[in-house]
């Protein structure tokens, strides 16, 4: 079945519409909150910790910040799970641009009522573009955009929800071999990302495609590791190792982890 | 069992002449296509079950094929294979009746699970195929 990422200006109208799609079609709800809860007991990390990676200007500045990226990693790698088992509305601001490839997957974006006086919190916006280079509002990142100034929350769910049921979204072979590529490329990232925090994968089938400085001329060692590594994994067939950005990015799986 | 026709269109011979003989071991009657304007000629002229088309083609794109058989018929299964998947094309296909998407490169084995699935819904049953 398909599934809905939702981002809301204003968070608590978010879940709200969140909570009425979710008991109008049987789906599980997913809160920001709650994905950093179970985020945080599968990988055992300090909840507060983890909320830090948001909070915490210093955390997510800098662009290879090794705690950051970890923490991130592990974050995606979760929503990734609970994405792939279907059936979930998740309400927060992570997972919008990783599933742009995942066709069964709706992107809304929740425009705030006027009365709330809420734009999106502006730590988070300024969090959305560090991390992703790219604007939280930006309509284009969205398949659908819904206005609540004229909407109420029930309105809003239900065209969320009629949207959702069109053709063009539901899941097909192709989507839902992505959506499976997407789990173990983000996998492969977090145990990767400690050692090598500029860690890029795709994965095909069970084929691997790692990027790192850190795999550049003169480290085959490192290489070699990392691919007896992740050849020892379930479901990895083939592994790549690059140094080379370029040649990484010439690789097209649809997907970069 | 009830005669499944399908017809198998890519550009690439050696495509066609790889998955034909798999979806005959199962019983179907299959019509392979290099050249889609021919293949839309066919479907003009027969009732197919199932299409299976490749999407970048020379003379015609493999959504215009879908588009033409599920004009002629609305019950005819519509999948796309093709080497050049994205999201894009995928809503695309799917927006214009295909049944399902698949991207390059697969196995003759995915590729008749799908058509077991198609067949299963046009009320054939079928066991499980060849190799599975």
């Amino acid at each position: 079945m398909s599934s809905i990422a939702l981002l809301s200006q204003h968070e608590k109208q978010g879940l709200e519409i969140g909570r009425h799609i979710a008991s109008q079609l049987d789906y599980r709800l997913v809160s920001m909150e709650t994905l950093l809860e179970i985020t945080a007991e599968q990988f055992q990390i300090p909840p507060a910790d983890l909320a830090g990676v948001f909070k915490t200007k210093s955390l997510w500045q800098g662009r290879f910040s090794k705690k950051r990226t970890k923490f991130f990693a592990c974050i995606e790698q979760q929503l990734c799970r609970l994405i792939a088992d279907d059936r979930v509305v998740f309400v927060g601001y992570v997972g919008h641009t990783i599933f742009q490839e995942i066709s069964h997957v709706l992107k809304v974006l929740v425009l705030a009522q006027p009365s709330s006086q809420a734009a999106a919190d502006p730590t988070i916006k300024n969090w959305f573009m560090s991390v992703y280079q790219k604007d939280l509002e930006d309509p284009s990142l969205y398949d659908l955009t819904v206005n609540l100034a004229q909407l109420d929350v029930a309105e809003a769910g239900n065209i969320i929800i009629n949207t959702m049921k069109h053709h063009k979204f539901a899941p097909m072979t192709y989507s839902m071999k992505c959506m499976c590529n997407l789990e173990l490329s983000s996998q492969i990232k977090t145990m990767l990302v400690e050692d090598y925090p500029d860690v890029a994968v795709k994965s095909h089938d069970g084929a691997i495609y790692v990027y790192s400085s850190g795999f550049n001329r003169g480290k085959q060692k490192a290489a070699l590791n990392t691919k007896q590594k992740l050849l020892r994994l379930e479901g990895v067939s083939h592994v790549e190792v690059h140094g080379d950005k370029k040649l990484f990015d010439s690789i097209a799986c649809g997907q970069v982890r | 069992m009830k005669e499944v026709n399908i017809l198998l269109l890519d550009d690439e011979p050696i495509v066609g002449q790889r998955l034909k003989s798999g979806l005959v071991k199962m019983g179907c009657e299959v019509e392979t296509f290099e050249n889609p304007v021919e293949a839309m000629a066919r479907i003009a002229q027969k009732k197919f079950d199932i299409v299976i088309t490749d999407v970048m083609m020379a003379e015609a794109s493999g959504i215009q094929v879908l588009e033409t058989a599920k004009k002629l018929n609305p019950a005819v299964k519509v999948i796309i294979i093709t080497g050049y998947a994205t999201a894009e094309l995928a809503r695309e296909a799917m927006d214009k009746g295909a049944y399902d998407m698949i991207a390059k490169p697969f196995t003759p084995a995915d590729l008749r699970a799908l058509v077991v699935r198609a067949m299963q819904e046009l009320g054939v049953q079928v066991s499980a195929p060849p190799g599975e």
